[in-house]
């Protein structure tokens, strides 16, 4: 009898407990989540972790990155952020290659449900082996011209951000190459060390250390800017093939989301702690040495970059037949 | 294990299923893209997805000959025959059977009914406490009562959640499951307690025991993972939000 | 640098972290939360790693290694506990430890059994270390002859020889259950075209099985139902005088201490494999070259040496292209580099320009961690068999709950659950009709592996299947595997008794 009296009265405290919360209360007065839809140690999760870690000193809360991967362009993840409440305790970490989920059969929505915010991206490079008879890109695409289909290229798997730069590379050039897909970037860098690929693209960030020491030679860019690297400049590949613009920039975006039916004073807050977060030195320090180019875009403007970026991945995409369902299904234009 | 002598006799139905599985794998294999190009890569027959998989289908279909082959080689028909008559005329409610059936059935209960119904205290303290006392007092009768106590909940359960009625409650008032896990956990208490009182003292002691059991483990182990690190629960009810309150004053 | 440089580099890294009052609570915490860790089924040293990630984000970089190598050798070594105490490994790297390991503790070994996995594991880490101080440039160059058809062929390997030696019946059924499992890796997106195989339309599905909720299934949950069904009472433990082994069961198996950390650091060095192919192969060739193969699978010391010395080699290896390529060589590599990044520090081969000195720091780490992983696991040994004097109705539904949280931690998705219950009925049923699990679940762990490197290679070759024999190290391991799947046929054994009699003749 004594064990039930207890258990009623656990009962009606949780109960008056449960009716408490919510009750007029301060934002952030528990832990965010931040549910980050990519494994851990990758770029974004890094990224997320770095400048989560940040905002949780100026909000005065923990900011837990939870990784749940899967399904395709992290949709699981997406799922499980958006099945949340959208009070701002739920945070999604994202990136640019999530766009595809919906046309590929993942998330049931557009993109355009979340409020964005991009802490910055690092831009694609072309690069060859050392020992590759290429000096500079103009020789390789003469070569790949006159041997269309026998270079062989690298990059990370169908769909995603490198290869799509690898198609618009080989569009914009007019030019053949034997794309082999890998699990990862490091993967596809990994075989170029072995010799099994000739080249490879992936971002600045990933090919650094290589580059740095000699292990790959960067031929061309994959943005219409030249860029500095170790005071080496490395040339834009739009300079020698102008039509590259048709297909190209398709830039690297890594940062989070939040609902976009959250209250507004919460967005408030998140994005005056995100302007902050980014100014650290921690981040700046990182953004540098890492070759990452730091945004800190929100609002508008950062929703309008994802809004650009799922109309052309979603529709190169359906050209390329790897979509499920047409991107006109969900209302995304052809750019 | 079974026996050695009973292997071959049951190989032949194992060795059958797996050549089943086989041509499934192969039929099903056939239906991907073997040659035309998919995703933006040039395919070819090597670069088929069903490559493997039709590897696989043709490895499992020669693996499983060749162990109905043994089978037959070493009288697994007059096995087979063997343990089929003596299957016959027996109630397939034996005491093992039952056993078995209050292992497996609360495991699937929790994953697939309770989990998302009820908050996650709630639904591992049900399963500890049915699972720690049918086992731990050795007694086929309390077992037998149980159980039936056990089925009558989960089939209440599977209405309410295959229904959807459990959502519908809960719009009416957020905590309605959570009330409905409560009863059942004070309808397994109550069946625990009430055995008890009957029996000898040293059930009277094992009652302790598993009473003391299933209400701690849980809650130590829901703050361990929820507040040391950092996991969510499946299901965060009335109890576990009181657990962050606590948590979030205390801090 | 030069030799004595780096020795006194190395002895003054190690004096300091021993000095540090800080560094050395953070080390013993931080191996004591990794065996925690790697004990608790579904907790994984990725995981781990991972937290620690962000736990340590604020510390100061020395402090932050010493935790975060700690809790990588704590979890590896870790998930012996669960092998051998309830036959329910807490890690995939421990699976060929419970063979042997559970066994033992059957036989009321179970104290003995840990005090030797301890030691083993020890040593296994530190040959791993000596490695990464003294080969690095030569196993770098060694590793990079890895090319897809070599990572095809090595996963292959690593599910046929599970395949061949964990079996109860015909070596049939072990290859068998190691393609049913490779037919379940299958399931979901395949990784180079994204197609969709297996799925049934199923959303959940595309992304596959994930390694934790199969591993937790196929071992954890079978054994939770064998042993409340059958009513099976824990083994009763002998009285355990000492658990520290002798020098003498130590020198017995020096031979097998050396090859298997041998066999480790070399997986180990291998991108993108890890501790549980480690573990299986250092144990088939235990098993092979033992000269009491009989022993096995009935609680061989040889075996649980190999085993564990190998895992934790491992470490040591998966370091080796991590420093000096920066391309992790295990999962909780990929983690520990990601750590790394965040502190400002970029492994890769510019790494000793930039900050000489840095892989003697880590080795010093890696022997300190091995060392208090040694003590902390000696002085765990005897409290923790006690752990067996619960009743096993009573331990059983806990580890149960453990399962089910723990597999639902590492990806927060109810249908880790889902597809766990139904997988571990499925083994539960095959088990009690003779057929091994192990295979199974390192068919899943690889699956991938093989057909993604299986079709990029063809890719390459366009489509010839020549590298087979032309590259080097393929021909080493296509031999090795055709003598594997022979050496399981009769008719191979018959032709070898046969060719011995002729030659005695």
């Amino acid at each position: 009898m004594k064990k039930l009296c207890i258990l009623a009265l656990v009962c009606l405290i949780a109960i008056t407990g449960a009716f408490a919360q919510g009750s007029g209360e301060v934002y952030p007065s528990r832990d965010i989540t931040n549910v980050m839809v990519w494994g851990a140690g990758g770029g974004t999760d890094l990224a997320n972790r770095l400048v989560m870690a940040e905002m949780g000193k100026i909000l005065n809360v923990n900011i837990n990155v939870n990784n749940v991967t899967g399904g395709v362009g992290g949709s699981i993840g997406l799922f499980e952020a958006y099945g949340r409440e959208a009070d701002g305790y739920t945070l999604v970490g994202v990136s640019e290659s999530c766009v595809t989920s919906s046309v590929q059969g993942g998330f049931d929505k557009r993109m355009n449900v979340w409020d964005f915010f991009i802490i910055g991206g690092s831009p694609d490079v072309l690069s060859v082996t050392p020992n590759a008879p290429f000096n500079t890109i103009v020789e390789l695409v003469e070569y790949c011209k006159a041997h269309p289909g026998e270079v062989r290229i690298g990059g990370s798997a169908a769909g995603s951000i490198h290869h799509l730069n690898v198609l618009g590379f080989c569009n914009g050039a007019g030019i053949e190459m034997n794309f082999i897909p890998y699990d990862s970037s490091a993967g596809s860098q990994n075989a170029a060390m072995t010799g099994e690929v000739t080249c490879v693209i992936t971002s600045v960030q990933e090919q650094a250390e290589l580059l740095k020491a000699g292990k790959l030679r960067p031929l061309g860019m994959m943005t219409p800017n030249e860029f500095e690297f170790e005071g080496k400049t490395i040339p834009s590949a739009f300079d020698f093939y102008p039509a590259l613009a048709d297909y190209l920039p398709l830039e690297q975006q890594i940062g989070f989301a939040i609902r976009k039916d959250a209250p507004e004073s919460v967005k408030a807050t998140l994005q005056d702690a995100f302007t902050k977060a980014m100014a650290t030195e921690a981040v700046q320090n990182y953004g540098r040495d890492r070759y990452f180019t730091l945004k800190g875009l929100y609002g508008e403007e950062a929703n309008k970059i994802f809004d650009n970026l799922e109309a052309t991945f979603c529709w190169t995409l359906w050209d390329l037949g790897a979509a499920k369902i047409e991107p006109s299904k969900f209302g995304i234009e052809r750019p | 294990m079974i026996d050695k002598e009973k292997l071959r006799g049951s190989d032949l139905v194992s060795g059958g299923i797996f050549l089943v599985v086989g041509i499934v794998i192969i039929a099903m294999a056939l239906q991907m893209p073997l040659s035309d190009s998919f995703g933006g890569v040039q395919s070819q027959w090597y670069v088929s997805p069903a490559l493997l998989p039709l590897v696989i289908g043709a490895c499992l279909i020669i693996l499983s000959i060749c162990i109905i082959v043994y089978a037959l080689k070493n009288g697994g028909v007059e096995q087979f025959k063997k343990s089929l008559a003596e299957k016959k005329g027996k109630s397939i409610v034996t005491d093992k059977n039952l056993r078995m059936a209050a292992v497996i059935l609360p495991l699937c209960t929790l994953v697939y009914v309770h989990l998302k119904a009820f908050d996650f205290y709630l639904t591992i303290t049900i399963y500890l406490l049915f699972s720690t006392s049918v086992f731990y007092f050795e007694d086929m009768e309390f077992l037998k009562k149980s159980l039936k106590l056990y089925l009558v909940q989960f089939v209440v359960m599977v209405i309410l959640v295959a229904t959807g009625l459990s959502k519908t409650l809960n719009k009416l008032f957020f905590a309605t499951m959570d009330i409905v896990g409560f009863i059942i956990l004070i309808s397994l208490t109550v069946n625990v307690v009430l055995f008890a009182k009957r029996s000898d003292d040293v059930i009277k002691k094992k009652r302790r025991i598993v009473l003391l059991i299933s209400f701690l483990v849980p809650l130590l182990v829901i703050p361990l993972f929820r507040y040391a690190l950092r996991v969510p629960m499946p299901k965060e009810g009335v109890i576990i939000n009181v657990m962050s309150q606590i948590y979030y004053s205390l801090r | 640098m030069n030799i004595i440089q780096s020795f006194t580099y190395f002895f003054s890294s190690l004096g300091q972290v021993i000095t540090d009052p800080v560094s050395i609570l953070l080390l013993f915490g931080s191996v004591m939360m990794g065996i925690i860790f790697g004990a608790l089924p579904g907790l994984t040293a990725t995981l781990g790693v991972a937290l620690l990630t962000t736990l340590t984000y604020g510390m100061q970089l020395s402090h932050a290694l010493v935790s975060l190598m700690g809790i990588y050798v704590g979890a590896v070594y870790g998930g012996s506990y669960g092998s051998i105490m309830i036959n329910i490994p807490g890690t995939a790297s421990a699976a060929a430890t419970a063979l042997e390991g559970y066994p033992l503790s059957k036989r009321g070994l179970a104290g003995k059994a840990l005090g030797l996995t301890t030691t083993a594991s020890a040593i296994g880490t530190v040959v791993g270390m000596f490695f990464v101080v003294i080969f690095t440039p030569l196993i770098t160059k060694l590793s990079l002859q890895f090319t897809s058809f070599e990572f095809f062929l090595l996963a292959f390997f690593g599910i046929m020889i599970s395949g061949s030696i964990s079996c109860p019946d015909t070596p049939q059924k072990g290859w068998l259950c190691g393609f049913f499992g490779l037919f379940l890796a299958m399931i979901g997106r395949d990784q180079l075209q994204t197609y969709p195989r297996f799925t049934f339309g199923i959303t959940s599905l595309e992304s596959g099985l994930e390694t934790v909720p199969v591993l937790i299934g196929a071992f954890g949950i079978p054994q939770i139902i064998q042993v409340l069904s059958d009513n099976r009472a824990m083994p009763k433990q002998n009285k355990i005088d000492r658990v520290l082994p002798s020098w003498k069961a130590i020198g017995r198996n020096i031979k097998h201490i050396v090859r298997s950390a041998l066999i480790g650091v070399g997986i180990g060095a291998v991108p993108g494999i890890g501790e549980d192919i480690a573990a299986w192969v250092s144990y088939g060739t235990a098993k092979k070259t033992s000269k009491h193969p009989e022993e096995f699978g009935n609680g061989s010391e040889e075996g649980i040496i190999a085993s564990e010395t190998a895992n934790n080699s491992c470490i040591g290896g998966a370091m080796i292209p991590l420093l000096s390529m920066g391309i992790p060589g295990s999962p909780p590599a990929a983690m520990l580099l990601g750590a790394l990044l965040l502190h400002g520090i970029a492994p890769g081969p510019m790494l000793e320009v930039e900050r000489p000195g840095f892989t003697l720091t880590v080795s010093a780490i890696l022997l300190l961690a091995s060392i208090s992983m040694w003590i902390i696991g000696i002085l765990l040994a005897k409290q923790v068999s006690k752990i067996l004097k619960v009743p096993s109705q009573l331990l059983m539904p806990i580890v149960g709950v453990l399962c089910i949280i723990g597999s639902y931690a590492l990806g927060l998705k109810a249908i880790n659950l889902y597809l766990m219950v139904p997988m571990g009925i499925i083994t539960y049923l095959i088990t009690e009709r003779g057929y091994p699990i192990p295979p199974l679940v390192i068919g899943v762990i690889l699956g991938n592996m093989a057909d993604a490197n299986l079709r990029r290679g063809l890719m390459v070759s366009k489509g010839s299947l020549l590298p087979f024999i032309q590259r080097p190290v393929c021909l080493i391991l296509v031999i090795i595997i055709i003598f594997t799947f022979l050496s399981g046929t009769s008719f191979f054994k018959n032709f070898l008794s046969k060719l011995k009699g002729k030659i005695i003749k």
